[in-house]
C-alpha cells in the first residue's frame, strides 16, 4: 500500500484526519445535545407559542441542506460581520446547530413517551417542574432516546465529511490529499471506508451497551415492584 | 465594517439559479423513481430465503449507511476515472444518489413488510388465497400505509442530499449558488436566497406528500 515506502507517514496523516473527524462530530454533538435538550423540553411543554417557535426552528433547519448552512456560516457571515471564522470552528458550530434540530425532536419524542401518570404522580408528591424533569421524566426518557440518538451520532460522523469542502483536513480530505500525492486509488478509498466503519461500529456498540445498562436498572425496578405487590 | 446587504445584486443571475434548480429537480426526480423501483428487487433479496443473497444485500446496505455520501461520490467520479471508467458529473452524481437512496428505501420497504402481523398471512391462507392474491390484496395495501410517511421523508432526504453532487462539478442549485457567490462576493445574500428556495421546495414536498396520502390511502382520512 502507498508507493515509495511512505506508508507510515500517510497512516499517521490518516490518524490525524480521524481525530479531526472525531473532534467535529463530538463537538457538534455536544452543542446539539445541549441546545436539543432545552428546545426538546420546550417542545414537549404546554406553552403553545413556545412550541410553535421551536417547531419553526426545527422545520426550517431540517428543510435546508447542511452544505448551504456551512457555506452561509463560513463564506456568508464573514462578509457581513467582517470577522473571519476558522474552518474547523465553522464546521463545529454549523453542524452543532444542524444536529440540535434533530436532537430536539428526539428529546421531545422521549419525553412524550413517558406515561403522563408519571408527571401527575410526581406533581402530586409536591415536586416542581425542574425536579420532576430531572428525577422522574429524563431518566426514563433517556433510555428511549438512545437508539435514535446513536443513529443521529452516526449520521453526524458521516456529515462531518462535508467540512472537507471548506478546507478542514479531516478524514475524507486527508484521504483525497494522499490519493493525489501517491497516485494510489482504491487502497486509499478502502482505508477511508474502513476508518468510517470502525468509528460507526464503535458508536453503535457503545450505544447498545448503554441501552442495556439503562434497561438493567429498569428490570431491577420492575422486579422490586413485583416483589412489593 | 459597513456592509450593505443587497439582494437585487443577484438579479442578473436569475437564469443561472433557474438552471441550477432544474438540474436539482431532474436529479431528485430520477433518484426518487430509480431508487424506489430498484429497492423492490432489493427488498426481495434482503428477505430472500437464500442466506448468501441476504448476506450480500446486508453488506451493501451496511456499507452505504456507514460511508459518507461524499466519499461515495468521490469514488464514483475520481476513483472510477483513475481505473479507466470516466463518468460524467451527471452520471456520477446520479449514480451516487441512487446507490445511496436505494439502500435506505430497501430498509423502509422491509419495515413495511415485516410490520404486518403473521396472522394476516395465515388468515389469508386459511381463506384459500394463493400467494399472489395474498400479496396483492392483503400484504401490499397494508405495507403501503406503513411505508408511506417514511418514503416522504426519503424524498426530502434525496432533495437535500442532491446538494452534495456539486463536489463532482455537477451544476445543481448549490453549485450555482457557490459560483454566483464567488462571482459577486455576495455570499451572504446568495446562500440566504438558496436556503429559502430549498426551504420552500421541501415544505411543498412535505405538504404534497401528505395530500397524496389523504387521496390515495383512505386510512389517513381522520
Amino acid at each position: 500500500m502507498f508507493s515509495g515506502g511512505m506508508g507510515p507517514v500517510y497512516l499517521r496523516l490518516m490518524f490525524t484526519g480521524l481525530l479531526y473527524t472525531l473532534a467535529i462530530s463530538a463537538g457538534s454533538l455536544a452543542i446539539g445535545a445541549i441546545v436539543g435538550f432545552i428546545l426538546g423540553a420546550g417542545r414537549a411543554s404546554s406553552v403553545p407559542w413556545l412550541r410553535a417557535v421551536i417547531m419553526v426552528y426545527v422545520e426550517a433547519i431540517r428543510s435546508i441542506p447542511l452544505l448551504i448552512f456551512l457555506f452561509l456560516v463560513f463564506y456568508g457571515l464573514p462578509v457581513v460581520t467582517g470577522i473571519a471564522i476558522p474552518p474547523l470552528t465553522a464546521a463545529i458550530i454549523t453542524q452543532g446547530i444542524y444536529v440540535s434540530a434533530y436532537m430536539t425532536e428526539i428529546v421531545r419524542a422521549g419525553i412524550q413517551a413517558v406515561p403522563s401518570g408519571q408527571w401527575q404522580a410526581s406533581r402530586a408528591l409536591g415536586l416542581g417542574y425542574g425536579r420532576t424533569m430531572r428525577w422522574i421524566i429524563l431518566p426514563q426518557a433517556l433510555r428511549i432516546m438512545i437508539p435514535p440518538g446513536a443513529g443521529l451520532f452516526i449520521a453526524n460522523i458521516k456529515d462531518s465529511s462535508l467540512a472537507s469542502i471548506i478546507g478542514v483536513n479531516e478524514l475524507t480530505q486527508t484521504a483525497l490529499n494522499i490519493r493525489q500525492q501517491t497516485l494510489s486509488n482504491w487502497d486509499v478509498f478502502a482505508l477511508l471506508t474502513f476508518g468510517y466503519l470502525v468509528i460507526n461500529s464503535v458508536v453503535s456498540v457503545l450505544s447498545t451497551r448503554l441501552e442495556h445498562r439503562l434497561r438493567r436498572s429498569e428490570r431491577f425496578r420492575v422486579m422490586v415492584e413485583q416483589e412489593e405487590t | 465594517m459597513n456592509y450593505q446587504i443587497n439582494f437585487s445584486a443577484l438579479s442578473p443571475y436569475v437564469g443561472q439559479f433557474t438552471q441550477g434548480m432544474l438540474t436539482t429537480t431532474l436529479l431528485s426526480v430520477l433518484t426518487v423513481v430509480l431508487s424506489f423501483l430498484l429497492a423492490i428487487p432489493g427488498v426481495a433479496a434482503r428477505v430472500a430465503p437464500t442466506a448468501w443473497v441476504r448476506g450480500i444485500t446486508r453488506v451493501y446496505i451496511d456499507l452505504v449507511r456507514n460511508i459518507p455520501m461524499l466519499v461515495l461520490l468521490y469514488m464514483l467520479y475520481f476513483g472510477l476515472a483513475q481505473s479507466g471508467l470516466r463518468l460524467s458529473s451527471f452520471e456520477a452524481g446520479l449514480a451516487g444518489l441512487v446507490i445511496n437512496s436505494t439502500a435506505y428505501v430497501i430498509e423502509i420497504y422491509r419495515g413495511g413488510i415485516e410490520g404486518i402481523k403473521p396472522g394476516q398471512r395465515e388468515a389469508a391462507a386459511a381463506l384459500g388465497l394463493g400467494p399472489m392474491a395474498t400479496w396483492r390484496h392483503i400484504i401490499l395495501p397494508q405495507a403501503v400505509r406503513i411505508v408511506f410517511p417514511a418514503l416522504g421523508n426519503q424524498v426530502v432526504g434525496i432533495v437535500l442530499g442532491s446538494s452534495l453532487v456539486m463536489v463532482v462539478a455537477e451544476p445543481d442549485l448549490t453549485f450555482v449558488a457557490f459560483n454566483v457567490g464567488s462571482d459577486t462576493f455576495r455570499y451572504f445574500e446568495t446562500f440566504i436566497v438558496v436556503a429559502l428556495i430549498y426551504l420552500v421546495v421541501v415544505q411543498a414536498i412535505t405538504l404534497l406528500w401528505r395530500l397524496l396520502g389523504h387521496v390515495l390511502l383512505p386510512v389517513y382520512r381522520t
